[in-house]
């Protein structure tokens, strides 16, 4: 019984927040879970209004309280509901990744995706993908080794 | 005139004068330039309000300081019309102010210099190497007929060592070296201080309901702020690389800041404070921008 427990101890889970839009990404997310599509259950799905309002602050602060792994999605350009907030989202979002790249974080750790509402299989391969790049990088022990003091 | 010497003491007299003229016809409440600090030689920021004190305004090689960043402190912003004394570079940052909407250009009058570099403790610091504004550009009137030859520009950027040894590492490595660079942060603020366009009347390191960035002067927090005050800057950065000057800790702003300025020209082929109608571009879009990266 102890043996077991030691055994389940040790095995890495990645823990993935993903930042997603109502309107696209989340509904995507449920039509996965009603069409019964089976994916990676790492993944803690936090609902905004919109890519456009995805402040890097958020993806930082994943990372600190303990994320492996982020995953931002949103509409396809061209379907905002907001008409133009992924296309500004595009551009931080390239930026960012740039900077996290020449910061020293992999990055495989952050991903950016598009998936719509009508999406719900591409959500689920999506999280599989990720949760797998993640899970073999092994737990982000270089962020987490940031101290707070 | 093509030159590549400056006659200072010229130069100074010219500021006088035109500061004289200015006060004295009430184009302007106040003049910002520099003026004679505790130490010898080393100018610093100097405010001058009435026509007679011109002569305290002094100019010379070390005169380095980015006075740009004044024009939105509290107790510069009432006085305007402003009259500014400004290098090349401190003029993109006039743009950028202007272009954000932070001052009207109609209320600023920038006194443009010829600069063949500044001394920074004796030095010439990267960011005079291969500047493209030694005879400035977008100001009220250059002091001067003199010319510069700026012909001279260095292919290679003098920062290209470092960015080649970073961008040669691994990920692991860069990490450790920024996290080496983060953790000697004292969370002074210097950066943001002297930062022209950090002009936020409340910066996010001070929000704390919720809290975004950890004020304890620790790996995580300064991590996090010292990321955020460069992403802040994104395709806003003149690189006048005051941060890094004013750092007590010496820690590499410079290349970060330089590194975002690149991808910001390589992207959107745009660099700050060179036009009046150019928005800044993570203000805007552009429906073919890049997206290799999203899936």
């Amino acid at each position: 019984m102890s043996k077991n427990k030691t055994e389940l101890k040790t095995e890495f889970e990645p823990r993935i927040i993903a930042f997603v839009c109502q309107w696209c990404t989340y509904t995507g997310a449920d039509l996965a879970g009603t069409s019964r599509i089976q994916y990676a259950p790492n993944v803690r799905i936090i609902k905004l209004p919109c890519t456009g309002r995805i402040d890097v602050h958020f993806i930082l602060k994943a990372f600190e309280q303990g994320a492996d792994g982020v995953i931002v999605s949103g509409c396809h350009p061209g379907d905002c509901h907001y008409t133009s907030g992924n296309y500004y989202a595009r551009r931080r979002f390239e930026m960012f990744k740039n900077m996290m790249n020449f910061l020293g974080i992999d990055e495989k750790r952050l991903q950016f995706a598009w998936v719509s509402a009508a999406e719900g299989r591409k959500w689920g391969s999506l999280v599989d993908e990720v949760t797998n790049n993640v899970r073999a990088l092994g737990p982000f022990d270089n962020y987490k080794s940031l101290k707070i003091f | 005139m093509t030159t590549t010497n400056i006659n200072y003491s010229d130069l100074q007299q010219e500021i006088r004068d035109l500061s004289k003229d200015l006060l004295e016809s009430k184009k302007v409440n106040i003049v910002i330039g520099y003026g004679a600090g505790p130490l010898n030689e080393k100018p610093i920021p100097t405010f001058i309000t009435n026509a007679a004190d011109v002569d305290r305004l002094l100019y010379n090689e070390h005169c380095y300081h980015n006075l740009s960043v004044y024009l939105t402190k509290a107790e510069i912003r009432p006085k305007a019309p402003w009259a500014i004394v400004v290098k090349g570079c401190d003029a993109r940052s006039i743009v950028g102010l202007v272009v954000e909407n932070q001052i009207k250009r109609e209320d600023v009058f920038t006194i443009g210099m010829p600069c063949n570099g500044v001394k920074i403790e004796g030095n010439l610091p990267s960011k005079c190497v291969n500047c493209t504004v030694k005879n400035p550009a977008n100001v009220s009137k250059v002091v001067s007929s003199i010319k510069i030859d700026s012909s001279a520009i260095i292919e290679q950027h003098p920062l290209h060592q470092d960015m080649e040894m970073l961008n040669k590492m691994s990920a692991e490595e860069r990490f450790q070296f920024w996290k080496n660079e983060f953790d000697r942060c004292i969370r002074c603020y210097a950066c943001r201080q002297i930062c022209p366009h950090c002009f936020c009347n409340t910066c996010i390191a001070e929000k704390s309901t919720p809290q975004w960035i950890s004020t304890t002067p620790g790996s995580r927090g300064n991590f996090a702020w010292n990321a955020i005050r460069a992403f802040h800057l994104v395709g806003r950065c003149v690189e006048c690389m005051e941060c890094s000057r004013s750092c007590p800790m010496g820690i590499r702003l410079d290349l970060l800041n330089h590194y975002l300025a690149e991808e910001v020209k390589n992207s959107y082929n745009f660099i700050s404070g060179m036009d009046f109608e150019q928005k800044p571009p993570l203000t805007t879009y552009n429906l073919k921008d890049n997206q290799d990266f999203i899936k």
